[in-house]
């Protein structure tokens, strides 16, 4: 453990090293009375008891990781901090006082400060503005833009980013943002920093960046409670972590004294044997030919083929292209050149019912943005893809409909009380099951998924793994888009790496390592023509 | 319980309660004598419908209507669309119809479209008046008002007489209402006697005064010789005055207003406005509502019964006139509160 | 509390007509114990034959503006389009043209202004509030042009028929107009709810991307609740002009204020994926009551905008109502 928190990267080793030391910082921790105690906490919606009975403590300067399942509690919890819900029951202590926020506003004032998973920044002001709105140093209402300006630059000098205060935060990146958001958060010198899945969007570096930030805050005495489901950051990062499921808590532990499969065995309550299902040796014959493909300012040149029975895995950094690639084969975007060729003959796809009907399937990254109907039904956001197939005489048929939807339901294990229920009430894993499943209604030949388990919970995404070799077994080609390389190294039977908008490399599974997609990704190798 | 069984269940419920109270409540068979007349005279209603109720224009006809009615110690009610649809002028007429109204006065919006309600109520037993716009074709028994083709013609002589004969002038007015077109109609016929005056142009003044300021001043702006503005509707006047006070030109271009609005008064006393040409709408409504309760009370007695008669015995026109306001008069006209 | 609101909220969505129609029946009690007088004026046949014939044409375009809306659109022109189809069709009436061309040609316009929305609103990306305010003006204007502010007049009489009424029974009158609402209103209902074309309009509303990625023809979706809403209009304009024997360019003013309350009250959401054409229709029967029922109880008419205004805003809250923001509303007066 104190080996990997050596390479996790404090600056200067002995000194930071004995005072971080797990020994000393628990001694640090208990000797003071902790900072935020809460004890029987208790949250329900109409149909779910999102919180039940839950009891934690956190003391000053401490990282606390809280971990668990999509579903489990984690964010009610947050927001019931933050401000946002209401508790049940239970009662919350902060320095020994009992709180109960009833505005995000009254929280702030507390000393719990929330930094989000959406980045919720004005784009078109700058870096001071955001960080200070509504509390701008001011002369008679009109607000001091140099003193401002000196504020923020005072506030971010010890993050050491490269951040001018008067950069307009559309010009920045993701990571970048959140740094801002971080900086906000701190500069309400709160008691504890509360952040939520703070990583989804961010490159390896930066994450570096930011845990160096958080533990240099918890240093100055600002507790971390930290939010996520990503197991190797809580190993990395966390003193202490607690295991949610079902809205209890099961387990607190001090974060050297336990394991990673123990972590997960508690999350989900049993043995995950396998996360990635066996790969299969044997490919069968040519499915999807792309050639020469390319689209202004994109990707250039794009090559490869798709057989059937074989998972294959579109590997690179944001921003290298590789949902450009997909949407554009897909027919939702135009192409400036190249070809595509289906089961050997050319296709003409120009739209995406083109392509569906083609035999191709497209499940987009963003599920939000461009796949659930959030007002409809599972049923509906089912069938959405194949609709003719239930309907005679243009009339839909219900009886075809709700028998269609009860056999998936049952066939993909989504938890649902009914295929009625409105889609936005379930889990992000099942709703992204639903959507699995409404495009193999479409019996394609060819599956593209992007990110096909970002935001789930591991127990979901094990099966979604398990559903898509099950789906090449059956003959059907599936191209894998993700950006965590563990899921394309242990899903994928060969992978294809891009580098802005280029093909850099490709890979079987065999000789595939972390190490040797990342240097393809970034440019350090290149595939030789 | 699905959704479909509650709302069938909620639709059977409305109508069996339709159907049930549709029967009750009969019309009391005899009255005692003693309280039958005031219940009578409260369930005695009579109904203005006019056009653009908002227009301040109708505070007389409303004035008039209203006293006429506690005189006669009746129900007096105003109604009418905001806008000028004749549509929701027939939807108010059926209502009336149905609610068993004794009498109505219309103001129709366009004279064609109330001809088949104002027939219907008059079979079903209404007495039916037109006031300010008339709807010739229909069976209505009387109009009552100036005619607006009438009006019109006489703002246009005034406006003649007022420029000398010879000149440009513009007109304001709200195009597509067909009381006012009528009036700008009048105004053409009687201009156009007078071949040296020539009309420039016709500003919207939109039924608001500061819309018909902007119009007039644009007006001026493109005809910088103009010499008078003929108005054929409320807000016209004032806005027509506003203009030529900023412009500094008072007396030097005429205006002929219309009604008896306090803007207006206000600019006829000052001289920026020279005449103001005003309906009796008081006396409109005055007359007609006197006219509706003497016919259901059977005090005119051309005739023992007139409806078994079939003849009315109101007369089918009565022609209300125009006075007109000028610097010298314009005292009485003020309202007093 | 909290719970009862919460649940009292969700109810409200879930069974939005069976509210509307509870509140019906609460409004109808209501007039018929204030009347005035002794005598039953409001719970009659009669009255309510007036009710239905006042609210006949603005169902029509209920129709048309409920599908425009759940597809996540706009449609100010409607009123427009009403003066339209009825001075076309009317003008062709009377230069002798058979009075079923005349109507086709008038649908065929409100079809043309609904094209013209569609294809500015889905090809060159306007939004839809400005595009349809746009043609609004535009197609109003076009009508004060074609008659000159006078009413057209000289309607073929076999044309004014049409207006009127068919007598089923010796005291029960069913108006043409009427006939053809309820028609209108029920196959609309049903085939939103079965034809799969039709109910493309939800996907669109609800995520007009996943809509895409699902192989939804999407511009084509809208191009035709647009459509189907000038025709409907250009509809209710030839059956207003067959009812008042005249089609003037004032005909529909104010419309779409009227219709777009109706279908918001109706439960529909102005950001798309929600709604039905029966929460629609009973929308306007409410409104259309209530009107009716201010009416007879003499109501002051400055008064009436007032109360329809509030109408409209407990209806779009209702659903929304949860107990913070009872506590907010509590606490606010407070101060």
């Amino acid at each position: 453990m104190d080996q990997e928190r050596n390479d996790a990267g404090s600056a200067t080793p002995s000194e930071e090293e004995e005072s971080n030391s797990p020994a000393s910082l628990a001694t640090r921790h208990s000797s003071l009375a902790p900072v935020l105690q809460i004890t029987g906490l208790s949250k329900s919606f109409p149909g779910v008891q999102a919180l039940d009975d839950i009891s934690l403590t956190v003391g000053r300067g401490e990282i606390h990781a809280l971990i668990g399942e999509n579903g489990a509690g984690k964010s009610t919890l947050m927001k019931v901090l933050a401000g946002i819900h209401a508790k049940d029951a239970g009662t919350i202590l902060l320095d020994g006082q009992p709180i109960s926020p009833a505005t995000p506003a009254e929280a702030l004032r507390l000393g719990l400060s929330t930094v989000h998973q959406e980045i919720s920044l004005a784009p078109n002001l700058t870096v001071a503005e955001n960080i200070f709105v509504r509390r701008e140093p001011t002369r008679f209402h009109l607000i001091r833009w140099r003193e401002l300006e000196r504020r923020t630059r005072e506030l971010l000098a010890p993050f050491g980013v490269p951040l001018s205060p008067n950069a307009p935060v559309r010009t920045l990146s993701l990571a970048l943002r959140q740094i801002v958001e971080i900086a906000r958060a701190v500069s309400f010198e709160p008691k504890i920093l509360i952040l939520d899945e703070p990583t989804s969007s961010l490159e390896a570096h930066e994450v570096e960046r930011l845990f160096k930030l958080l533990r240099e805050l918890a240093t100055r005495g600002i507790s971390i409670l930290y939010v996520t489901h990503k197991l190797k950051e809580v190993f990395a990062l966390a003193d202490t972590v607690t295991v949610l499921r079902d809205g209890k808590r099961v387990a607190t532990q001090a974060v050297s004294a336990t394991t990673m499969d123990e972590v997960v065995r508690l999350m989900v309550g049993r043995e995950l044997t396998q996360m990635y299902p066996p790969k299969s040796a044997k490919r069968g014959q040519e499915l999807l030919r792309v050639e020469g493909l390319q689209l202004e300012g994109c990707f250039h040149d794009i090559s490869f083929t798709l057989y059937a029975g074989e998972i294959l895995g579109l590997a690179g950094l944001v921003g290298a292209g590789r949902s450009e690639i997909a949407q554009t084969i897909f027919g939702y975007r135009p192409k400036d050149a190249g070809g595509v060729w289906l089961d050997g003959q050319e296709a003409t796809i120009e739209s995406p019912a083109d392509a569906i009907r083609q035999g191709m399937a497209y499940l987009p990254e963003d599920r939000k943005a461009s796949g659930l109907f959030p007002q409809m039904s599972v049923l509906d956001n089912l069938v959405a893809a194949s609709l003719p197939q239930y309907s005679r005489g243009g009339l839909l048929s219900q009886r075809a409909l709700t028998s269609v939807a009860t056999q998936r339901v049952e066939q993909f294990h989504i938890r649902t009380p009914s295929a009625r229920q409105r889609i936005a009430l379930l889990s992000g894993g099942n709703q992204q099951k639903v959507l699995l499943a409404r495009w193999l209604e479409t019996r394609p030949r060819v599956l593209i998924v992007d990110e096909p388990t970002r935001g789930i919970d591991i127990g979901a995404k094990a099966e979604i793994h398990a559903l898509l070799r099950r789906l090449c077994d059956d003959g059907i080609g599936v191209l894998v888009i993700s950006s965590e390389l563990p899921e394309i190294l242990g899903l994928c039977d060969r992978i294809l790496v891009l580098h802005e908008g280029r093909l850099a490399g490709e890979l079987f599974a065999n000789d595939a390592s972390e190490e040797a997609v990342m240097r393809f990704a970034t440019g350090q190798e290149a595939l030789s023509e | 319980m699905s959704k479909a069984l509650n709302l069938l269940l909620g639709l059977a419920t409305l109508v069996l309660a339709i159907l049930y109270f549709s029967s009750r409540k009969q019309p009391e068979a005899t009255a005692t004598s003693g309280a039958a007349p005031s219940k009578a005279a409260a369930d005695e209603e009579y109904v203005l419908i006019a056009v653009s109720v908002g227009n301040a224009y109708w505070i007389d006809a409303r004035d008039g209507f209203n006293d006429a009615a506690r005189n006669l110690g009746v129900q007096a009610t105003f109604t009418g669309p905001q806008g000028s649809d004749v549509k929701q002028q027939v939807d108010l007429i059926e209502t009336a119809i149905t609610r068993g109204v004794k009498g109505l006065i219309v103001v129709p919006a366009e004279p064609e479209a109330v001809i088949p309600s104002i027939n219907r109520a008059i079979a079903a037993g209404i007495p039916v008046i037109t006031q300010d716009t008339d709807s010739p074709k229909s069976r209505r028994y009387t109009f009552i008002g100036t005619g607006n083709f009438e009006a019109g013609r006489l703002g246009g002589e005034l406006l003649a007489k007022e420029i000398g004969g010879q000149g440009e002038v513009a007109l304001l007015m709200i195009p597509g209402q067909w009381n006012l077109e009528e009036r700008r109609r009048g105004y053409e016929a009687a201009l156009g006697k007078h071949p040296e005056i020539k009309i420039v142009a016709v500003g919207n003044d939109q039924a608001e005064e500061s819309q018909a300021a902007a119009q007039a001043k644009s007006i001026l702006q493109a005809h910088p010789n103009l010499a008078g503005f003929g108005c054929v509707d409320a807000s016209g006047g004032a806005g027509a005055a506003v203009a030529v006070r900023d412009a500094g030109k008072k007396g030097k271009i005429k205006i002929i207003a219309m009604d008896r609005n306090e803007a207006t008064l206000d600019f006829v006393q000052q001289g920026f406005i020279q005449a103001s040409l005003a309906q009796r709408s008081y006396t409109m409504s005055y007359l007609g509502l006197r006219m509706l309760h003497d016919l259901n009370h059977g005090r005119i007695k051309m005739v023992a019964d007139w409806r078994a008669a079939k003849t009315c015995p109101l007369p089918a026109l009565v022609d209300t006139g125009a006075v007109v306001i000028t610097p010298e008069n314009v005292q009485a006209f003020r309202h007093v509160k | 509390m909290s719970q009862t609101t919460q649940r009292l909220s969700q109810f409200v969505q879930a069974y939005r007509e069976v509210v509307i129609l509870l509140v019906l029946g609460v409004a109808c009690a209501g007039f018929y114990f204030a009347q005035p007088g002794d005598i039953n004026r409001f719970l009659t046949i009669d009255n309510w034959r007036v009710i239905a014939v006042n609210i006949s044409t603005d169902a029509l375009m209920v129709v048309g503006m409920t599908l425009v809306i759940i597809a996540g659109g706009f449609d100010l022109s409607i009123g427009s389009t009403v003066a339209l189809g009825g001075i076309i069709a009317c003008k062709l009436m009377v230069g002798g043209v058979p009075i079923l061309l005349a109507v086709v040609a008038g649908l065929l316009a409100g079809a043309l202004v609904g094209a013209v929305n569609g294809f500015i609103i889905t090809k060159v990306g306007v939004n839809p509030l400005i595009t349809t305010l746009g043609t609004m003006i535009i197609v109003r204007g076009l009508c004060l042009v074609a008659v000159q502010a006078n009413p057209v007049t000289g309607l073929p009489p076999s044309f004014a028929k049409l207006g009127e009424t068919m007598h089923l029974t010796a005291s029960f009158d069913l108006p043409y107009s009427v006939l053809l609402m309820v028609m209108t209103v029920m196959a609309a209902d049903v085939l939103l709810r079965h034809a799969r074309f039709l109910r493309q309009v939800y996907y669109v509303g609800g995520n007009e991307e996943a809509a895409r990625f699902s192989g939804i023809n999407v511009d084509r979706v809208r191009s035709f609740t647009y459509i189907l809403t000038g025709v409907l209009a250009a509809l209710a304009g030839i059956v207003n002009a067959s009812r008042l024997i005249s089609a003037s360019a004032n005909a529909g003013e104010r419309a779409e204020l009227r219709v777009i309350s109706a279908v918001v009250i109706g439960g529909a959401s102005l950001a798309g994926g929600t709604g039905t054409i029966l929460g629609a229709f009973l929308g306007l029967l409410l409104v259309g009551v209530i009107e009716n029922g201010m009416e007879i109880l003499r109501v002051n008419i400055y008064m009436k905008n007032v109360v329809m205004g509030t109408i409209l805003i407990l209806a779009v809250t209702i659903d929304r109502i949860d107990w913070p923001m009872l506590k907010r509303i509590g606490r606010w007066f407070k101060k």
